[in-house]
């Protein structure tokens, strides 16, 4: 062997013994920790001489939590836990920290996750949101379409002079109010009714639902620690009572009471218990003079308007900040004065209790007609409000005759702008269908609730009058907030399994069911939070959502339940709907069609209302088919009731320190550890 | 004369056990089905205080027989109970739902008799002929078409095609209301043009009501006289020389006349307890749909005190066709 070649042979068993010896003596086993920014602890070594590899995971928001109380003994769905019965502490604590974040940023960043966790988890599979189509006969003028508004505001309607009856709007609805007083309506009539009869100090105006803008109030503004709320209460706002023959002007005490009347009419017996959008949030209300209002000025105080936030310090920077931002309103200018000054206390801080004034709870009622109609035992005059409603609307209560209509006239004493131009109208209830459909059709009602099935009928249809032709139109207005989920049991088998949720919801056939059940009044949605609000996100993991062929349904369907590990064939799934519900009747047949595709065996159930709400609360069924619409604009009426699995924590923290055992979330694009603090 | 008044005595008496027996049947029967008195979105947010409220204030956590006393003396006191879902006193509700129907239930039975004697008696005293055929295929027509298809059929022809009539809804509200009986108060304030309105709006409604029961009763009284105008006495009174119109109306009708009676004291009670379809096409609040729409929304309160309405409706209803039966047939009073 010559040189170079014994070189290269002593080369390679060198590196062989290397290599070897290498692998005989090193380290047996690498912990790796990860570490945290902002973290104090330090890496530390093991005993046995490993060496500790560290690995960094930035996150952008800690969420620590401490005090934490497991969900009770008895589940009640919509009381103490959601509906579906989902429970995942770290969701929790996550929904516990959005609800309360008061730096809008960081709110917007933690329901985008939220939302992505919703898409994910899928505790139940979120079928769509609704789509709004108004149907109208064309001598009528609608300008604004608003998803939050449970109806058009009548002020702002107006009618051709050429048009059948041009005084007067006859409307065809399926139903009437359960009741015109503000602390007893928790459905869209009443609170349809209520955007006429009453202000409120904060409301919407044209199609913008994210902003509220003043109404009763003229102003507001917020302390620096988020728990009071400080309301300039405007002047020459005027109720009207027609049944005393009496009119009062609005005064500050007129706010304060309002409020505190939402709060006490907790404890007695209402039609309807809507005063928790109000009294889970607020403390008490009450009146302060021009000089305490100064004060608090002078200390400093934020104003959110528009998205931003503004620091005020004097009585005259609000004001024209005030008169400035909103010049675009038109009832904004008509009264200018200030009556007084009103303080919201809130039992913590709470960004959303904007859109909570802005609902029908929100609306002023006057103390002295409640005073003239109280009793000992009914000292808020809730039997008498609940028919007779006194408001500073733009309209009044003529008469209210049940199930059959409601007549409701101009306000002659309104103070606002514009002006309403249409002097009367009429809701009558046709529960009919058919019969709504002819009476549409012949023009003896203005405009009306048509169901999708009927659409066709009214295609299209023209009618002559007056020497002009008419035609009924039925134009898209968008998205609105009111969503359709399917309710799984994750309490029962096979639900608990993440992955079979998963393949369910892969197998829901959501293009058919758009097309063939709601013809097409229903769009896809990414999560728990509809598109239009806040934290709406498309950057989700999961596209069960999205437009696929059956065939990728199916197959994908498939793949995930043997990822699974549980045989279908075992489990017989009942899906529930209530009687009567049509486009539910239909989706439950659908969903037993594909779902038993996937081996599963499925029955379809109905029971009256009051059953099945029983049924869900008390978690006594496997799928049940139920809609959702907002409360206020805002994600946490939407995350919290319907993803909280009953987890609850003394203390939650954003961007808090040290977290051990905690969890790493990255979902939406944002990076996220939540765990218990130290 | 002296029967009568035992009669209508002894008739009077029978009334009490009748009615605490709908009362009690009523009861256990709704109380034996499991359902939440759900308030519209209450489920929503749901507070388990303010359910114990609730289930408290209508006694719902009592035993069953508590419960059933406690209805009894409220129902004899006037207080008819409060509904589950609209929370406004039900005596209220239906003071405004009944005389609606009231009224529906006199047109309707009006015009069933309006309509049905004659044609009976037309094609009784014209039997066999083709008017007599034609009459019967009509009845059969008439009580085999179902309700809703009557209904809405006028509701197409009448309304939306000729626009005759007026399709849905009450009429306009007289300028003083007594009773909530629009037809009757417009008379009594005089406001004609109301009066007018209503019943034109009350005509598609009680016409599609009645064609069945017309139907009906031209068949009965069709058979009926036809076996009275059979009997030996038509023969004797033939054969003293009175003439067919005094037979026919002085002797035969009075005698053919009681089961007709009869059935159109059903008919009226029947009515009464509310014609839910007819009242949902014509978009009409009255009784009908009020205890329906309850009865789904598992409206206790409601459900008894309509089932105890109909109940008392039924009673006063059979006990004036007895006393009519005892005024036109005397051999009743001694039964």
């Amino acid at each position: 062997m010559d040189a170079k070649t014994m070189a290269a042979v002593l080369l390679i068993v060198g590196l062989l013994v290397g290599f070897a010896a290498g692998y005989v003596f090193a380290p047996p086993k690498i912990k790796t920790q990860v570490v945290y920014r902002n973290q104090t602890k330090v890496v530390y070594r093991n005993q046995t001489q490993t060496v500790v590899q560290v690995k960094e995971y930035k996150p952008d928001i800690v969420v620590s939590y401490s005090g934490a109380t497991p969900p009770p003994e008895k589940l009640v769905g919509f009381s103490n836990i959601n509906p579906a019965f989902f429970s995942n502490k770290s969701v929790d604590a996550l929904l516990q920290a959005a609800k309360y974040e008061t730096n809008p940023v960081i709110r917007e960043k933690l329901y985008n996750v939220i939302q992505a966790i919703s898409n994910y988890e899928v505790p139940m599979i979120w079928l769509g949101q609704a789509k709004a189509r108004r149907h109208y006969w064309s001598w009528m003028h609608f300008p604004f379409f608003n998803p939050v508004l449970a109806d058009n505001q009548w002020q702002f309607v107006t009618k051709d002079p050429n048009a059948p009856r041009p005084n007067e709007v006859d409307v065809g609805d399926i139903g009437e109010p359960e009741s015109l007083d503000p602390a007893q309506t928790y459905e869209t009539a009443g609170w349809g009714a209520g955007i006429q009869l009453y202000n409120r100090l904060v409301f919407y105006y044209g199609n913008d639902s994210k902003n509220v803008v003043p109404e009763a109030a003229y102003a507001w503004a917020m302390s620096k620690d988020g728990t009071k709320l400080y309301f300039a209460i405007r002047k020459g706002l005027v109720f009207y009572d027609p049944w005393d023959k009496k009119t009062f002007d609005m005064t500050p005490e007129d706010v304060a009471y309002s409020i505190n009347r939402i709060i006490e009419s907790a404890n007695y017996e209402k039609v309807d218990y809507p005063e928790w959008i109000i009294s889970d949030f607020v403390k008490k209300a009450y009146v302060i003079s021009e000089k305490d209002m100064e004060a608090a000025l002078k200390e400093g105080l934020v104003a959110p308007i528009l998205g931003k936030e503004y620091t005020i310090n004097s009585m005259d920077q609000w004001i024209n900040l005030f008169k400035e931002k909103f010049s675009y309103v038109p009832w904004h200018k008509a009264k200018t004065e200030i009556a007084g000054y009103v303080v919201i206390e809130l039992k913590r801080p709470y960004l959303a209790i904007m859109s909570c004034l802005a609902t029908n709870v929100g609306s002023i009622v006057s103390e002295k007609a409640v005073a003239l109609h109280n009793s000992t035992k009914d000292p808020l005059a809730l039997k008498w409000y609940n028919e007779h409603p006194v408001g500073t609307g733009p309209y009044y209560l003529v008469s209210w005759t049940h199930n059959q209509e409601l007549v409701y006239e101009v306000n002659p004493y309104y103070w606002g702008e514009p002006k309403p131009t249409i002097k009367k109208w009429v809701i009558k209830i046709i529960p009919e269908e058919e019969s709504r459909i002819l009476a549409l059709q012949k023009g003896d009602l203005d405009y009306g609730v048509v169901s999708p099935q009927s659409e066709d009928k009214m295609e299209g249809k023209t009618l002559q009058y007056n020497g002009k032709t008419w035609k009924f139109l039925m134009p898209w207005m968008g998205g609105t907030f009111d969503i359709t989920h399917i309710y799984l049991n994750n309490k029962k088998e096979p639900f608990n399994n993440l992955y079979v949720r998963q393949a369910l919801a892969y197998a829901t056939p959501f293009e058919f069911i758009i097309k063939q059940v709601y013809r097409g009044h229903l769009m896809p949605v990414s999560g728990v939070i509809p598109k239009g609000m806040l934290g709406y996100t498309d950057n989700v993991p999961l596209d069960y959502w999205k437009t696929m062929s059956e065939e990728q349904r199916i197959a994908k369907a498939k793949e995930l339940l043997k990822k699974s590990g549980i045989d279908p064939t075992k489990y017989t799934i009942t899906i529930i709907y209530n009687q009567g519900n049509k486009p539910r009747e239909m989706i439950a047949t659908l969903l037993q069609n594909e779902w038993q595709k996937l081996g599963f065996k499925v029955k379809v159930q109905t029971f009256s209302w009051p059953t099945y709400l029983k049924k869900i609360t008390n978690g006594d069924y496997d799928v049940a088919i139920l809609g959702w619409a907002p409360d206020y604009a805002d994600p946490d009426d939407y995350a919290y009731p319907l993803m909280q699995g009953g987890w609850h924590f003394a203390t939650v923290k954003v961007a808090g320190l040290a977290v051990a055992n905690a969890k790493p979330i990255e979902m939406a694009g944002v990076k996220l550890l939540v765990g218990p603090a130290p | 004369m002296g029967d009568f008044k035992y009669y209508i005595a002894r008739r009077l008496l029978t009334f009490v056990p009748t009615l605490l027996g709908v009362i009690v049947i009523t009861f256990i029967i709704s109380h034996l089905v499991p359902a939440l008195p759900a308030k519209g979105a209450f489920a929503r947010h749901m507070n388990p205080q303010t359910l114990a409220l609730i289930k408290k204030m209508y006694h719902l956590d009592q035993p069953w027989y508590i419960q059933l006393w406690l209805y009894i003396c409220d129902l004899f006191t006037g207080n008819w109970g409060t509904s589950i879902v609209t929370s406004r006193p039900i005596l209220k509700e239906l003071s405004i739902y009944f005389p609606v129907t009231f009224q529906l239930a006199i047109l309707g039975e009006f015009f069933i008799l309006v309509a049905g004697i004659p044609l009976g008696i037309a094609a009784a005293m014209r039997n066999n002929t083709k008017l007599d055929q034609a009459i019967r295929v009509l009845s059969v027509i008439g009580y085999s078409v179902p309700y809703f298809l009557l209904a809405i059929a006028f509701q197409m022809i009448f309304y939306y095609w000729l626009g005759w009539l007026p399709g849905f809804g009450l009429g306009r509200k007289p300028r003083v209301v007594y009773t909530g009986m629009y037809l009757f108060d417009s008379i009594l304030c005089g406001d004609w043009g109301a009066f007018v309105d209503n019943f034109l709006h009350f005509l598609l409604p009680s016409i599609s009501l009645a064609t069945p029961g017309a139907a009906v009763i031209a068949r009965l009284m069709r058979g009926s006289l036809l076996d009275t105008l059979s009997a030996d006495f038509i023969d004797y009174c033939r054969m003293k020389g009175l003439p067919e119109r005094v037979i026919m109306v002085k002797h035969a009708l009075k005698n053919a006349i009681i089961p007709i009676i009869t059935v159109a004291g059903l008919q009226f009670g029947g009515l009464l307890g509310g014609a839910i379809i007819t009242e949902t096409i014509f978009a009409i609040a009255g009784l009908g749909r009020y205890l329906v729409v309850s009865t789904y929304a598992m409206d206790y309160p409601v459900i008894m005190a309509g089932t105890f309405l109909i109940g008392l409706v039924y009673l006063i209803v059979n006990f004036v066709v007895d006393l009519l039966y005892a005024y036109v047939d005397p051999r009743v009073r001694l039964t």
